[in-house]
């Protein structure tokens, strides 16, 4: 408890020396920012990889010296995957951390429930991963993200399977949470108004183990696509499980080609699957782009995640923004979130990121296949 | 084509089932326990196998089996000694074992992703793709591997059972250790045995689960599905976990693919509860000489096995259910102990004490209905968060679509969580331990209906835009009122359990918790006690799921999860079971201790496991009960 009041006094002398800094630039200004994700749980590969990407980020930008005189802390959470958690999570952090920004979260509900913790205490959100299409539809001014909305993920997938893949009819397999329900009404809806047919929808349980009656159902109906709207270990069992019963279908598998525990758990048949990701390394021909991957390879000498991407440039923006803040003025929560809706065609490692009026983003987003164990970019949607 | 492939895939996975069920059987006949770390013996094995696998790729399947049966079984050997024996041998109660099981599973369960990571693990072995032809069905291989070990399996057994000495020990000891003991049979070596025995056919299902699927440290659930199909078939009959198996492989299979796979687990758990309303002691109960009615007197009361009972002090006799018995002024002393600081100490150190204090105050709330049920009156419910789930669900809803003033939702959503709680009551007309199966079960299923029912509670997306609480107009949306207002919903609580269980009526239940048969024979009318404990318990926690969504301005299943009934289950543990104040105690110390611990956030629910465990076996009466000691023998030495 005591540690409380000595935050309390810290976040006063932060104050101070966030005036002072004002007052002459030369002085070293501490700005604090909170990270909340699943670090364990079933769905800590996002939280994990995310913060590992923020962390490279903000190693980067000392080693560049681009930030001047103010220093990023970070402090970091683990909500475990449970919305409460992540919500207690940010309500610390704001009130006895006193950041000035939060990160987060990694899942759509996690993400909503930490909103309606950051939302009346005047906090700016920023998340690398949330796609619930509502989250930005809230009117919310407090929060945005450089991840897409599953809307458009979605859509763009729809776009891309008729247009490129020449899908004449689809199937879809459906994780039944709210992630992959978004996922397929998107879809569905963009096929069909394409005026090409969805032959079936099916919703399994996220804990589904056998899908093979649903499988042979979907056999019988005869589609020519496939498109798997779930987590990597329900689609890595799915896609088994179709090639033990010798189903041989163009497939979409959403995010999880990219993931190896996909390509361990589906073996063979993982070959050919299609999918979309958030980032591709080496699909981003900018500067920022080859800079980020070069440097990722130095120092962990192998190709960044989709999740350590997204990471990484969530981070950067947030940086920018701080910087931009600071140079307009005060580092303050508001002025921390009027910067982050000027982010404009920032260079960031995983291509330009602009930051839409609503807090949703408009940035490139990368098809590939899986061949022989190896990621090849199909098409990327600019 | 479609009906085969759904008979074969549930049969297979019904094999599984049977296989964990067989575990849980046999230990339960030798030991009368219900062993709730089956499920994660099962993890084990599977994740012995893939490092037997990592260190020699080419090891033949069959013997990365049997490697993995022998280092589990070993294990198992080693736990029965070292965690059951002693508590067995102090003659804990029942309720005392089965928290010991499922601390035991939970430290399993996160040292393992601790050692093997959060992501599944795969068997990288061309028998987890290949495939063969039959009948112009396309079979997985490993299909062959599990109903050929099921067979090598029970032919086994029944040879071990029936023509080896050690089998007829341990037969004898599980169906009459007294007189096993009097013609030489050491009963606890036959436990031992038992554990060791349930563990490594647990394992051998984990590595041939690992092929069809993957290994994961969370799919010791699958093991409660396992649970589900040993009581079908008759918890203690070793054919009977297969076939109760098998049945739960085919419902859930075709039920899923008719009614919906988003409702499987629901399916497993309904039918299971249904086949007990009807057959309460499952489809294959014998009624030797009437057997299973004496074992399941017993099941609530006492172990199997007690030593003489000169051997133990009366002192020492269940630790755990001996409820300190307080005097009147003793009960309120101890309320004002824990309470006046509750009110006084969060006010003055800021915004998030205050919403720590309104969480801790909730789960506290919820706390004491548990303590009720399960410290005083001993009926274990393994689904408690379901009915903090109805309270909040049903105020919430009533609040968005009727406009509903909160003080008439409130009260809606704990009528709701009452209601709940009177029909999971009219389970215990099962007997002790199918009814802490079906409060699992009972917990699943409206798990899934917040879920699944989408329309009506967002599913899994949750709900948003909750209403701020109102009282006369006046709208409670700073955290010092929500804090005053969820401290009051404790005190309130607190203070009519106080009332309760202080008197006739409290007597009642600590009788019914501490000697069934003893307190049915002083005439107390158990069922109804029973009932009604049940029913004030589950409406406690409706009562504080009610402010669950106004704490969080959102409201989302997975709050309501059997990891949560866990959680609650564990603060009256470490509080000390049957001490009220321990309820609110244990709440503070789960919810607060974390906050500070964040650099170690992954280690957190192995800290619950191991704390669990710990105050089970250095606290048998929680924290309360030792600093209440500590006061006792402070007071004894002043006078002197």
């Amino acid at each position: 408890m005591t540690s409380t009041i000595s935050r309390r006094r810290a976040g006063a002398a932060l104050a101070g020396v966030i005036a002072l800094a004002i007052a002459g630039p030369a002085a070293a200004q501490t700005v604090k920012v909170g990270v909340v994700g699943p670090l364990s749980g079933a769905a800590a590969v996002y939280g994990n990889e995310s913060l590992e990407g923020a962390r490279f980020a903000l190693e980067h930008l000392k080693k560049k010296g681009t930030m001047g005189s103010i220093v990023i802390d970070l402090v970091s959470d683990d909500s475990a995957g449970n919305p409460g958690k992540a919500a207690q999570s940010t309500a610390r952090m704001i009130s006895s951390d006193n950041v000035v920004a939060v990160i987060g979260g990694s899942t759509s509900a996690e993400t909503q429930a930490m909103v309606e913790v950051t939302k009346p205490a005047e906090v700016p959100q920023l998340s690398p991963l949330a796609q619930a299409t509502n989250l930005t539809q809230q009117g919310n001014k407090w929060f945005a993200r450089i991840s897409q909305t599953a809307d458009e993920f979605a859509s763009n997938a729809a776009v891309w399977a008729i247009e490129r893949r020449k899908a004449k009819s689809v199937y879809l397999l459906v994780r039944n949470d709210s992630y992959g329900q978004s996922l397929a009404d998107a879809f569905a809806k963009t096929v069909e108004a394409k005026k090409i047919k969805v032959l079936g929808r099916v919703a399994y349980e996220p804990n589904a183990r056998d899908f093979k009656p649903m499988l042979t159902t979907m056999k019988d109906a005869a589609p020519d696509f496939v498109a798997i709207m779930g987590f990597y270990t329900d689609t890595g069992l799915i896609m088994k499980q179709m090639g033990e019963l010798g189903i041989k279908l163009p497939t979409y598998a959403n995010t999880a080609p990219a993931i190896p525990q996909f390509q361990d758990i589906a073996g063979p048949a993982a070959n050919g699957a299609y999918g979309a990701l958030y980032y591709f390394a080496g699909s981003i021909n900018t500067d920022a782009g080859k800079a980020f991957l070069a440097d990722w390879k130095a120092k962990y000498n192998r190709e960044p995640t989709q999740y350590e991407g997204m990471g990484y440039d969530n981070m950067l923006v947030l940086a920018e923004a701080i910087k931009r803040a600071a140079a307009k003025g005060k580092v303050t929560r508001e002025s921390v979130r009027d910067a982050i809706f000027t982010i404009k065609d920032f260079p960031g490692g995983t291509g330009p990121i602009t930051i839409l009026p609503n807090g949703d983003v408009k940035r490139p987003l990368p098809f590939v296949q899986l061949n022989d164990g190896k990621l090849a970019l199909d098409f990327v949607i600019e | 084509m479609n009906f085969v492939i759904e008979i074969v895939s549930g049969l297979t996975i019904g094999c599984i089932y049977g296989l964990v069920a067989i575990g849980f059987s046999m230990i339960f006949r030798a030991m009368g326990l219900v062993n709730f770390a089956q499920g994660d013996l099962m993890m084990l094995g599977g994740f012995m196998g893939y490092t037997c696998l990592s260190l020699a790729p080419q090891m033949p399947f069959p013997l990365v089996v049997i490697a993995a049966m022998l280092i589990v079984g070993a294990f198992g050997y080693v736990v029965e000694r070292v965690a059951f024996r002693p508590a067995v041998e102090r003659n804990a109660s029942q309720i005392y074992l089965v928290l010991l099981t499922l601390g035991i599973g939970i430290v399993l369960a996160n040292a393992a992703r601790l050692i093997w990571g959060a992501n599944p693990v795969v068997y990288k072995i061309p028998l987890a793709h290949d495939v063969v032809q039959i009948g112009g069905y396309p079979l997985p291989k490993v299909y062959f591997y599990i109903v050929g070990f099921m067979t090598l399996l029970m032919i086994v057994l029944h040879w071990f059972f029936n023509r080896t000495w050690t089998g007829l020990t341990l037969r004898a000891a599980a169906q009459d250790g007294g007189t096993a003991a009097l013609f030489g049979v050491d009963n606890a070596r036959a436990s031992s045995l038992a554990f060791g025995l349930a563990s490594a056919i647990g394992a051998a299902a984990g590595v041939l689960y690992a092929p069809l699927f993957f290994v994961a440290f969370d799919m010791g659930v699958v093991g409660l599905k396992a649970f589900a199909a040993a009581a079908i078939g008759t918890l203690g009959s070793v054919p009977g976990a297969v076939i109760g198996g098998l049945i739960v492989g085919v419902i859930e299979t075709i039920g899923g693919q008719r009614i919906g796979a988003e409702f499987q687990d629901s399916l497993a758990f309904g039918a299971m509860i249904l086949v007990l309303m009807f057959r309460p002691n499952g489809l294959f109960a014998v009624s030797r000489s009437g057997r299973a009615a004496v074992v399941e007197e017993r099941l609530n009361t006492v172990p199997r096995h007690r030593p003489a009972p000169a051997a133990t002090p009366v002192e020492d006799a269940k630790p755990v259910v001996r409820a300190q018995s307080p005097t009147f002024a003793g009960g309120w002393a101890a309320f004002a102990v824990v309470m006046i600081p509750f009110w006084i100490l969060p006010p003055l150190f800021g915004d998030f004490a205050l919403y720590m204090g309104a969480i801790v105050a909730v789960y506290a709330t919820a706390a004491l209905g548990l303590q009720v049920m399960v410290g005083l009156a001993g009926q274990l419910s393994l689904g408690h968060a379901a009915f903090l789930g109805v309270g909040a669900y049903v105020s919430v809803l009533l609040q968005k679509h009727f406009g509903l003033p909160f003080a008439a939702t409130a009260l809606a959503g704990t009528a709701a969580a009452a209601l709940a709680g009177l029909l999971m009551a009219q389970l215990i007309r099962l007997s002790g331990v199918y009814f802490k199966i079906a409060t699992f079960g009972f917990g699943v299923i409206v798990y899934q209906i917040l879920t699944n029912w989408s329309t009506l509670t967002g599913g899994f997306a949750g709900l948003i835009g909750i209403p701020p609480i109102r009282f006369f107009g006046y709208a409670l949306r700073d955290k010092l009122s929500l804090f005053l207002l969820a401290v009051a919903f404790l005190t309130i609580v607190y203070v009519l359990l106080l009332r309760l269980t202080d008197g006739r009526i409290g007597r009642a239940f600590r009788a019914l918790g501490q000697n069934e048969v003893a307190a049915r024979s002083i005439g107390i009318p158990i069922v109804r006690y029973k009932m009604a404990v049940i029913t004030i318990g589950c409406a406690a926690a409706g009562f504080a799921g009610t402010l669950i969504p106004h704490l969080y301005n959102f409201l989302n299943p997975e709050e309501f999860t059997w990891l949560q009934s866990l959680v609650v289950l564990i603060m009256i543990t470490v509080g000390g079971l049957g001490s009220l104040p321990g309820a609110v105690v244990g709440a503070a110390i789960l919810l607060v201790i974390p906050e500070y611990l964040r650099a170690l956030a992954e280690y957190k629910m192995l800290g619950y496991g191991v704390l669990l465990i710990a105050s089970m076996v250095f606290l048998p009466r929680g924290i309360t009960g030792a600093v209440a000691q500590l006061i006792e023998r402070f007071m004894a030495r002043k006078p002197s």
